[in-house]
């Protein structure tokens, strides 16, 4: 059932956070599929490696006709993923931990997906409030993975404070503008080679989820980029595979650009070489 | 007395705990068993399970009941 997680994350290659071994480098969100069973079967297509929720206030209906979460929680407890609640709709770092709060008690983990929204427009994370909230949540014991700026210093600091991964955004939640800040994500990876790194949000394609791997980032998550597609099942296999192969082309080294052409074919033992406008 | 559920205002006799606010409100099921997958705060301080018999609400305290949702 979990075939194509245990491509994305093969036996010689795992990802480890936290000491845990996570199985995928693909991680899903699970909001706006049109069907519980639609989002099942694109679960299963992507092999994710956590899966995302959240929590909101609910009436006893909501919480009696719950179909997408009874279909996490059966999907959770037959595939091995693991379970990511995030902070999303927080803006301060007290009401982070309030929210982190109430997801460890609801859904028995210690992971969260930390979020502190800054500004509302760009849904860029507020750093001051997110190094808080991070700060305190460690010292509560959770495995805090925050949703980050590629800001380098502040990347440096939630790693140093006790984050065991940081993941900074690639684009604005819910464009799909991909890697806008290409240049400052390699700096990241660069800066900082051995820390896990995931590229949260913005991805809107395979090729830029690949593209991500391909520098070294260590998986991707998303959700409306599938969850939207025309057929979310189709594009979530997609992007297992776009995952797996940007992974695959990090591993065996990408060949270093350059400026000026260079034959492929050798020059040595051309025929007729240089032959134009020698007369017989 | 008035309380708040979920924002919503309402009025509920006196000396009244959170389990018997969460009956009134539908959240046990007719096997008289508590949804288990929620999680309550009154007034934005997370309470344990096993204290919703015990614990009473007050005038103008704020209940929050929350579940899981799907999300990014």
């Amino acid at each position: 059932m979990n075939q194509s997680s245990q491509t994305t994350a093969p036996v010689d290659d795992p990802l480890v956070i936290a000491g845990q071994r996570i199985p995928g480098r693909l991680w899903l969100g699970t909001a706006m599929y049109p069907s519980p069973q639609v989002m099942g079967q694109a679960l299963q297509a992507a092999g994710s490696g956590f899966v995302t929720a959240s929590v909101r206030r609910q009436t006893a209906r909501q919480v009696e006709d719950n179909g997408h979460w009874q279909l996490i929680d059966q999907w959770l407890q037959e595939s091995g993923s693991l379970l990511l609640p995030n902070t999303a709709g927080c803006h301060s770092a007290r009401e982070a931990i309030l929210m982190a709060n109430v997801a460890r008690q609801l859904f028995d983990t210690r992971w969260i997906k930390l979020e502190v929204i800054g500004d509302d427009y760009s849904l860029q994370p507020h750093p001051f409030q997110l190094l808080e909230a991070a700060r305190e949540l460690i010292a509560q014991d959770f495995l805090v993975l925050p949703y980050c700026t590629e800001d380098l210093v502040l990347c440096q600091e939630l790693l140093s404070i006790g984050c065991p991964a940081v993941m900074p955004w690639g684009a604005p939640i819910g464009t799909g503008r991909g890697l806008q800040n290409l240049q400052g994500l390699k700096t990241l990876r660069e800066r900082l080679p051995e820390a896990v790194m995931i590229i949260d949000a913005g991805i809107g394609k395979p090729s830029q989820a690949m593209q991500a791997m391909e520098l070294g980032f260590d998986g991707v998550l998303l959700n409306t980029a599938v969850a939207r597609a025309h057929d979310p099942v189709q594009m979530a296999a997609a992007f297992a595979a776009a995952v797996q192969g940007g992974r695959q082309a990090w591993r065996a080294g990408l060949m270093a650009e350059r400026q000026q052409a260079v034959a492929s074919t050798p020059v040595l033992g051309m025929p007729f070489w240089h032959q134009d406008g020698v007369s017989a | 007395m008035k309380i708040q559920v979920n924002g919503e205002n309402r009025q509920i006799g006196q000396g009244m705990t959170i389990a018997a606010v969460l009956e009134g409100e539908g959240y046990f099921s007719q096997s008289g068993k508590r949804a288990h997958r929620i999680v309550v705060a009154l007034n934005e301080t997370i309470v344990a399970p096993q204290l919703y018999g015990q614990q009473e609400v007050s005038d103008g305290d704020r209940l929050e009941v929350m579940g899981a949702i799907t999300g990014g």
